[in-house]
């Protein structure tokens, strides 16, 4: 492979990879106020439709994406209603978010496109020459060459990392936030309202994932697809753990899991390793994740309150 | 009051409970009912918003369900909402079973498909397969003795291989602390990716096929009977219904049973009580999430052996997802799980005739997931049922009755 090829595989692989950081990145904002968000790739699915939706009817990618954030956060309002205001188990909830989603978007694009399976492809995309950033300057150079021709979307998703780390470790508002995760009792205490940082979390949350969804379906792909987000949401899940439940730690995860998705569709053009079937690249991140779970390489821990719904009268 | 005397008795009849809750609660009952109702309201409104007659589209979803005897095609959709029930009710059961130890085995998905392709391999694994072919030939009209051995290999080593699956994450859970939701997830994507992207894509498939075919068909041995002759209709709905009293058996009549539901009754607290008693908690998860595998492995089994014959190429997840919403509309209680099942069995099979009117047959996942999620809000439904209750009592009997509930 020369400089332009391999220049070539890793903007690949960071359009892979895109998508996989803002599912993750809504797990560790969502999880770090103490609720479990399972429901992400349902929300993903939600936000990849109207993502579409919004840019085909208005022939602008900007449009889809502020359709996509709109729709994340009205469906994570849906999440923390359940789970917030009347303490519903949220794994249900999310479940429902899932099964919901599978249903409800096939109906829509039935009834929006009259077609079945693919949404019709759009001109204008995040991914189409005209909206990607232009960095000249990087071609010749090996390697960062990769940075000099990319779509919005993935420098989109490093600047919603960085954010995210100075919200969660640099601000009141991430303190808060951390707090309600690990001890929402003590937060009640110092005078926090711990309902309220929740719902802020998750519904913030959930409009990443929406912005997710529309990686896909505007930057990534140039349409709706029936089978989107095909596990995505669940592969976020797992980078969000596999890296530790912080924004960086989930960055280093979707970039290990990116790569293990190109590495499989490099074996599968090239015909390097006709061996080596799809499905052994395919169950990485699972893996590792587990791995990681069970402590057999490094050890990746929850916060404390992840998952409970809080009762303000319990002692 | 007239509508409790009616709920309780329901109880006293059916025995139906919610972990957590009071056996005796008659809003167990209702609760998911009323869930199911409105998120058939709800999938009215979804079809009315879209232009479309939701009534039509209803009488055709129910019409076409199999549900109501009469009209040519009956017997046909009868037997397919009892044949998809059947895998329904399987991984229903599985859920719930995990559901009253106090898991939440959100993995049922991949157990349904380890436990198909195992049932698979043993179907048309050379060695077994010509044992039985060779059986079959030789024992005449006592064939079905063969039929009957080889279906039995097949889906026993389906739902051993389920159960394993499944008693990993129970291991992972019981020795290393990883959330039983996390490990199941990441296990059932193992499995699905293990399978369909490389078990039936080289290992398993005929070598002169493309790589689209799916894998080997099983022989004529190991399918399962037909028992309603010009319908495709198969023993699964009977092996399901022995499976239900089977899991019923176990939970109420042995001591394995009763130490598993001591363990989810205080899942959220500790597990002292149990532990207090004597009961070997790590020991009994890691056996529950083996059989609430191998209940979901059961399902497996079924799409196989009942309906495709071999793994195909184009198996869609969902199963394992659908078997979830069932044990909660069937509130984990072995009896609640075959009515949701049989309900979802007959959605399934009537929004195949939805099609009709334009409407996706995925329609059903809206009405399944909207259910799900009136379940989720249970604490919503149960304060306004109370409130709703508590008025029409004030309203008959007022003066004396109003200030009792404190």
């Amino acid at each position: 492979m020369n400089i332009t090829q391999i220049n070539l595989t890793i903007a690949q692989m960071l359009d892979y990879t895109t998508p996989i950081l803002f599912a993750a990145l809504c797990g560790v904002l969502s999880e770090s106020a103490g609720v479990v968000n399972i429901g992400l790739d349902g929300i993903m699915r939600f936000g990849a439709f109207f993502g579409l939706l919004g840019a085909f009817f208005s022939h602008s990618p900007w449009i889809g994406l502020l359709l996509g954030i709109a729709v994340g956060c009205l469906v994570g309002a849906l999440h923390a209603f359940i789970t917030i205001r009347w303490n519903g188990d949220q794994t249900v909830a999310g479940t429902a978010v899932n099964v919901i989603a599978v249903g409800l978007m096939t109906y829509l694009l039935e009834f929006v496109f009259s077609t079945t399976g693919y949404s019709p492809q759009l001109q204008n995309y995040f991914g189409a020459q005209a909206y990607r950033v232009q960095l000249p300057f990087l071609a010749k150079i090996p390697f960062l060459g990769a940075f000099s021709n990319l779509s919005f979307m993935i420098w989109f998703g490093f600047i919603c990392t960085v954010l995210m780390h100075v919200l969660l470790y640099h601000t009141v508002l991430g303190l808060r936030i951390r707090t309600c995760g690990e001890n929402p009792k003590a937060a009640t205490t110092l005078g926090i309202n711990v309902f309220r940082v929740r719902w802020f979390a998750v519904v913030a949350g959930a409009a990443l994932a929406g912005i997710g969804g529309a990686t896909l379906s505007i930057s990534s792909f140039s349409g709706f697809s029936d089978s989107m987000p095909n596990g995505v949401g669940f592969i976020g899940l797992a980078a969000m753990i596999f890296g530790k439940w912080t924004p960086f730690g989930a960055l280093g995860a979707a970039l290990l899991f990116g790569t293990g998705q190109i590495v499989q569709s490099i074996i599968a053009v090239t015909g390097i390793a006709p061996k080596l079937a799809p499905g052994l690249t395919l169950i990485l991140p699972y893996v590792l994740t587990l791995a990681v779970l069970a402590g057999f390489v490094g050890k990746s821990i929850a916060p404390a309150a992840d998952g409970q719904p809080y009762y303000k009268e319990q002692r | 009051m007239s509508e409790s005397n009616f709920t309780s008795k329901f109880l006293k009849a059916f025995g139906i409970d919610n972990q957590g809750h009071n056996r005796r609660d008659p809003l167990n009952v209702w609760v998911p009912l009323i869930s199911v109702g409105l998120a058939l309201i709800v999938g009215m409104i979804v079809i009315a918003a879209s232009g479309r007659n939701p009534f039509r589209a209803y009488a055709l979803l129910f019409g076409d369900s199999g549900l109501i005897p009469g009209g040519s095609a009956w017997r046909r959709e009868f037997a397919e909402l009892l044949i998809k029930s059947a895998m329904y009710i399987a991984t229903g059961l599985s859920v719930a079973l995990a559901f009253k130890g106090g898991l939440f085995n959100i993995g049922a998905e991949g157990q349904f498909w380890v436990g198909a392709i195992v049932a698979t391999f043993f179907g048309y694994w050379t060695p077994v397969a010509h044992t039985f072919g060779a059986m079959y030939v030789a024992l005449g009209t006592f064939g079905w003795i063969a039929q009957l051995l080889h279906g039995a290999i097949c889906i026993i080593m389906g739902m051993l291989a389920g159960g394993a699956w499944a008693a990993v994450a129970g291991y992972l859970y019981v020795k290393r602390g990883v959330n039983i939701v996390i490990g199941t997830i990441m296990l059932n994507w193992i499995a699905w990716f293990l399978i369909t992207s490389w078990l039936v894509l080289g290992p398993m498939t005929p070598p002169s096929q493309t790589f689209t075919s799916g894998s080997f068909y099983v022989t004529d041995t190991a399918k399962l009977l037909r028992i309603m002759m010009p319908t495709r209709l198969n023993t699964s709905i009977l092996l399901v219904l022995i499976a239900t009293y089977a899991t019923w058996f176990l939970l109420y009549k042995t001591t394995v049973g009763y130490e598993i539901r001591a363990i989810g009754y205080t899942a959220n607290i500790g597990m002292e009580a149990p532990r207090a008693q004597g009961i070997n908690v790590s020991r009994r998860i890691l056996q529950l999430m083996f059989f609430s595998g191998s209940l979901a492995a059961l399902g497996g089994s079924f799409f196989i052996l009942g309906l495709t014959y071999q793994f195909p190429n184009t198996a869609t997840m969902g199963y394992g997802w659908t078997g979830i919403g069932i044990a909660l509309i069937g509130q984990s209680e072995p009896l609640g799980v075959v009515l949701a099942g049989l309900f979802i069995g007959a959605l399934r099979t009537g929004a195949t005739s939805m099609q009709v009117a334009n409407i996706p047959k995925t329609f059903s996942n809206i009405i399944e997931g909207m259910a799900v999620g009136f379940i989720a809000l249970q604490v919503a439904v149960r304060y306004y049922l109370v409130k709703i209750i508590q008025r029409r009592r004030t309203r008959t009997n007022p003066p004396a009755d109003q200030e009792a509930p404190a």
